[in-house]
């Protein structure tokens, strides 16, 4: 019987001990004060229960309002748990508030009841020293509220748990067992076997069953991260443990068992410390990581944010130079109709000054509709608008043309302009105008720099695809450049810049679009500086 | 007798070059300045005020309205359908051209493609298949 008291004892200042720690983690929150108070109504039930082996020694009227305060506890309990089952481990609406009401109501006439009037427990009388409760007409329907508020509670965790987290489910398991064990025995012990009055003492073993709900709970503390006092309570239970180990040499009999007791203490010693260190840095770590993730997040979202807003941006831009080509074109064509009716004397004959004058005119204001042109080109194909009008296309015709365009320029530099062609090429369906923009930009620019020597072009079938292979014999090209060559800044080196000042440097990017819409590829290939260069452009036949 | 075109264009330095090459061509020529005029035009064509031309060379962006507009009321009414459009523009939309394609417009011309007299040879290329 004194060790039963004992361990009564300690059961219920453990329970106290984690209500105020977990009370004392976070004092604000409503989950943490509700678990203090269910503690305080579990203590309250064991000292009730631990008093009943005293009330013998009371005067009669005394033992009664004592022998009561069991009934008290466990209807505090069953109320408090109905309650804290609806906001642990977050409030989800299951119950209105009109059953709450109800619920509570009932439990404050019944906390009254099993107090002050006889209808609870009525009377107490003893077998020896163990007292035996007589009932009041009222203890079938205290426990039958005691069980419904008990039960619901159970079942109200029940329904929450599918909708929680995986981390917060396991907490709610264990939390769950530790409750519906503990439940159980106690209405087991003290209230339903009472009833038949075949054991006598078996009430004292109630507080045992607490152990169940200690146990579980703490489990789901330290392993689950529950009331997120782990950290602590790992110490504390070290520490305890600790206390108990330390003491054990001076108490044991023998000097070898001392000795031996001593050992494990010491060993305890050193496992206590890198456990408090383990659950302390993967306390921390966890931390960090939940901080950098935080971070990530808004990094990410921010960097999203700006990917949008560029896209945006160059949209607009794309949107603004198609919606304006009518602007930039309109006096484009004026000046290109007045300078070619000038030049074909609609306006009267010009002198032959005159005439020259207005002929560089003409050829720079269709340099510049080129460049509008291919401008607008770009654009169209930035935005993924399928501007492409495919017809069937000799394709050495179409380079013969060119050919015959850039011979002039090639002819006041010096340099030659052949081309090579491979017997039986099939006709292939592109867009004319805009492939010979593509590859009369890939061979000007082959003239362009080049000094000495000439420009050769090639065409040729080779697996499916048409080759058209541009080698000049001009300045070459360094291996960062080659890289940089196709793309919209590209800016050209110094030994470029010497020989042609004046270069437009999109030519290529231009190219490479219009090949690249009709599903083919351009790149450009040098053994390096004054090397010359080659530039392969491929095209499906379909 | 000389073939009557309408040029249907806002731009008047456009239009005093394309009145000058088509009457030296040895055409006829009126040019309409808005798009309410050729929409006028067309309803007076219809009740035979006016006389039907013989080629209408229409731009597309106009002050006051889409040229397709002009286009979409020629093309789908019965008396005014066989008249044959030019779209002359420098707005250059694939899936407008599609749309004057669609509706029956002989040619798509961007302004700056042709030279005034390229353009003449277009049109009497065009004047002599159609006749022949």
């Amino acid at each position: 019987m004194d060790l039963l008291f004992i361990i009564s004892g300690i059961t219920a200042l453990v329970i106290l001990g984690l209500g105020f720690l977990v009370y004392s983690r976070n004092k604000k929150k409503k989950i943490n004060q509700y678990f203090l108070f269910i503690t305080f109504s579990v203590v309250i039930w064991i000292g009730g229960v631990m008093g009943l082996s005293f009330l013998h020694e009371l005067p009669k009227q005394q033992a009664l309002i004592l022998g009561r305060i069991p009934f008290l506890g466990a209807i505090l309990l069953s109320g408090l748990l109905f309650y804290f089952s609806q906001i642990f481990p977050q409030r989800t609406v299951l119950v209105s508030n009109l059953a709450n009401l109800l619920a509570f109501t009932f439990c404050g006439i019944f906390i009254f009841l099993s107090l002050f009037t006889d209808l609870i427990l009525r009377d107490i009388i003893f077998r020896d020293t163990f007292p035996i409760a007589v009932f009041g007409p009222l203890i079938s329907l205290f426990g039958l509220i005691f069980l419904a508020l008990s039960l619901s509670s159970i079942a109200i965790l029940a329904l929450k748990y599918k909708n929680l987290r995986r981390l917060e489910r396991r907490q709610i398991f264990y939390f769950f067992i530790g409750l519906t064990l503990s439940i159980i025995g106690g209405s087991l012990t003290n209230l339903i076997l009472p009833q038949f009055k075949l054991v006598v003492h078996l009430y004292q073993y109630g507080p045992l069953t607490v152990v169940f709900f200690i146990i579980f709970t703490t489990f789901a503390i330290t392993r689950y991260r529950l009331f997120e006092i782990r950290v602590i309570l790992t110490e504390l239970l070290v520490g305890l443990m600790g206390i108990i180990l330390v003491i054990l040499p001076f108490v044991m009999p023998t000097s070898s068992l001392k000795i031996l007791t001593g050992a494990v203490f010491i060993l305890f010693c050193i496992f206590g410390y890198y456990l408090i260190k383990a659950t302390h840095e993967e306390s921390k770590r966890r931390e960090e990581a939940e901080k950098i993730a935080v971070q990530e997040r808004a990094l990410r979202g921010r960097a999203e944010k700006l990917a949008r807003e560029f896209e945006r941006l160059d949209r607009a831009k794309t949107q603004f130079i198609l919606a304006t080509q009518h602007h930039l074109r309109t006096p484009l064509s004026i000046v290109k109709g007045y300078s070619s009716m000038l030049l074909e004397g609609s306006y009267g004959k010009l002198e032959e000054k005159t005439k020259r004058v207005v002929s560089g005119i003409n050829e720079a204001i269709e340099k510049l509709i080129k460049l509008v042109n291919e401008f607008l080109d770009i654009s169209q194909l930035q935005v993924g608008r399928e501007i492409l009008k495919k017809e069937e296309t000799q394709i050495e015709k179409l380079i013969e043309e060119i050919i015959e365009e850039l011979n002039p320029s090639a002819k006041e530099k010096g340099i030659y302009l052949k081309l090579e062609v491979e017997e039986g090429l099939p006709k292939i369906k592109l867009d004319r105008t805009k492939i010979k923009t593509a590859i009369f930009n890939v061979i000007d620019n082959g003239i362009k720099y080049t000094r000495k020597g000439g420009v050769t072009i090639r065409l040729k079938i080779k697996d499916l695809r048409l080759k058209i292979i541009v080698k000049d014999t001009g300045i070459g090209l360094a291996k960062e450049e080659i890289k940089t060559l196709f793309t919209e800044f590209f800016e050209r080196g110094k030994e470029a810049e010497k020989i042609y000042t004046t270069g437009r440097g999109i030519g290529l990017y231009v190219a490479k679009n219009i090949i690249e819409a009709h599903r083919g590829k351009i790149w450009g290939e040098s053994e390096g500086k004054g090397k010359g260069s080659t530039f392969y452009i491929e095209l499906p036949l379909e | 007798m000389a073939k009557k075109i309408l040029l249907i264009e806002d731009e008047p330095q456009q239009i005093e070059i394309y009145e000058k090459a088509v009457k030296e061509a040895g055409f006829e020529i009126e040019s309409l300045k808005w798009g309410e005029e050729g929409l006028k035009r067309l309803e007076e064509i219809k009740s035979k005020k006016k006389e039907k031309p013989d080629l209408i060379l229409l731009d597309l962006i106009l002050p006051d309205i889409n040229g397709i507009a002009i286009l979409e009321k020629a093309k789908l009414d019965l008396q005014l359908k066989d008249i044959p459009f030019f779209i002359l523009t420098n707005y250059s939309d694939p899936e407008l051209e599609k749309t004057g394609e669609e509706l029956g417009v002989e040619k798509h011309i961007i302004k700056t493609d042709v030279t005034p007299s390229q353009l003449i040879k277009i049109i009497k290329d065009w004047f002599k298949k159609r006749w022949r």
